[in-house]
């Protein structure tokens, strides 16, 4: 066994070329393929984490878009409320003085129909009392005598039981209006068939009533008013 | 075939004499550049088969860096990667019918040694300063100097011997077996002799890498205790 120095230093430098060798055409290439596969995925990693960030970002700006719009709809509300209640209030107000304006013309319109149903009554009841008076009036025989005439005409064509009752009752007299005289008085109490005493009662206005216990022969003016009244009533 | 305890002459040039263990490395040289250049030429980010292989080797040989010593793989990634190609490759070489491995041949390993030795001095100065590389030797104690020293010397010397070694052994039965019983028995002796190729270039380029980062950092002292030896 030998051991050739030559040979010891040809492969020692060997060893050195072959590290520079493959330091040229093998690892410098082959690590720096390495580090740019490392490089392009720290930046596919850096730009996942951008757009992740990105999209972090828009989603909080969605958030707060979706806030101020939540906030805005809450405040838009809040002033369309503001306002409808205000135009409600203003309605209202505008309602209530058009009914009150609608109220006081109707009050004004009902006094003006009262007045006028008023006047038109008034003219009615003047027409009515022109018309009563005037067919009580007429009805009337227009003096003294005449009211004796139509008492001795009532008393001859009434019934004789009737007559009986009237004149048979107690306290039989004679009540007049105005006063009555002497032969007025002796012409009743001829039909009367008895001398009834006279008794004055202006509220009769015109004419002569004979009263007794059992009835009242009505000869007057007032008895014929109110019997026209009685049956404008009863219409 | 001839016995590896001798060395053979293939050329002269002038005096100076070209043995076929340094032709081998040449070819060996050739090999390793031309291949390399011809799959780093075309790299692309989605390598193919022969691309992933040279990743997987070179991510492997940063693993294995990293662990043993910290800092950036880079700068021993070339001088390790090469060591264990280079080994890997010659002591696989033999399975070539006419072809004795250059790693047979004591001057290879001696060399392979030596450049391990001197990388290891470079960078434990380079890292530590002289002065720093210097006292590293005192350590625990001044006493421990001279061993210290021999330490040096001898691991490297056992790098060596225990590549040498391997591989000429592995050689010599394989010569042996082939000279005693013909073609076709020596053929598990030579798988063995590949998976023995595979582990003496692991265990080289493995105690090389944790020679060097004794000599670069203090933390790595410890690992450089693990010498199988």
């Amino acid at each position: 066994m030998t051991f050739d120095w030559t040979t010891f230093a040809l492969q020692l430098a060997n060893a050195i070329i072959l590290v520079a060798l493959l330091r040229h055409f093998l690892f410098r290439p082959v690590a720096a393929m390495i580090a740019a596969r490392q490089a392009r995925s720290q930046h596919l990693l850096d730009q996942a984490t951008a757009a992740e960030r990105a999209a972090d970002e828009a989603r909080k700006q969605a958030e707060a878009a979706t806030l101020a719009t939540s906030k805005a709809r809450i405040e838009i509300l809040n002033e369309a409320r503001t306002q409808a209640q205000a135009e409600r209030a203003a309605l209202l107000d505008q309602a209530r003085q058009e009914a009150a304006t609608i109220i006081e013309d109707g009050r004004s319109r009902r006094r003006q129909e009262a007045q006028t149903h008023t006047a038109e009554a008034q003219a009615t009841l003047c027409q009515l009392a022109t018309a009563i008076s005037t067919k009580a009036l007429s009805a009337q025989p227009g003096h003294v005598d005449g009211y004796v005439d139509r008492i001795a005409q009532i008393l001859a064509t009434m019934d004789q039981p009737d007559r009986q009752a009237l004149l048979g009752g107690g306290n039989l007299r004679i009540i007049s209006a105005t006063d009555l005289s002497d032969d007025q008085v002796q012409t009743l109490n001829r039909h009367l068939g008895i001398a009834a005493p006279v008794e004055i009662d202006p509220t009769l206005i015109m004419g002569i009533n004979i009263l007794s216990d059992n009835g009242i022969l009505r000869n007057s003016l007032a008895d014929d008013l109110n019997q026209l009244s009685k049956a404008m009533n009863n219409d | 075939m001839d016995s590896p305890l001798t060395s053979t002459v293939a050329f002269t040039i002038g005096p100076l004499a070209i043995h076929w263990s340094v032709v081998t490395t040449w070819g060996i040289m050739a090999a390793l550049a031309l291949l390399s250049h011809l799959i780093t030429r075309r790299l692309t980010m989605g390598p193919g088969r022969a691309q992933a292989i040279l990743e997987m080797l070179v991510e492997t040989l940063d693993s294995e860096i990293t662990s043993t010593i910290v800092g950036d793989p880079a700068r021993f990634r070339a001088l390790i990667g090469t060591l264990l190609l280079f080994v890997l490759t010659a002591n696989w070489s033999s399975l070539i019918p006419g072809v004795e491995p250059p790693t047979a041949h004591l001057e290879t390993d001696a060399a392979l040694a030596v450049l391990v030795f001197g990388a290891s001095v470079t960078w434990g100065i380079r890292a530590k300063g002289l002065w720093g590389w210097l006292s590293g030797f005192a350590k625990p104690s001044w006493v421990m100097i001279p061993l210290n020293l021999l330490e040096q010397i001898t691991r490297h010397f056992s790098l060596m011997v225990r590549l040498f070694g391997n591989v000429m052994s592995g050689v010599f039965v394989i010569g042996i077996v082939l000279s005693l019983a013909g073609l076709l028995v020596p053929i598990p002796f030579m798988a063995l002799d590949l998976l023995t190729g595979a582990v003496q270039a692991y265990i080289f380029a493995t105690l090389a890498l944790v020679f060097i980062g004794s000599a670069v950092s203090e933390e790595s002292e410890t690992t450089s205790q693990k010498d199988p030896d």
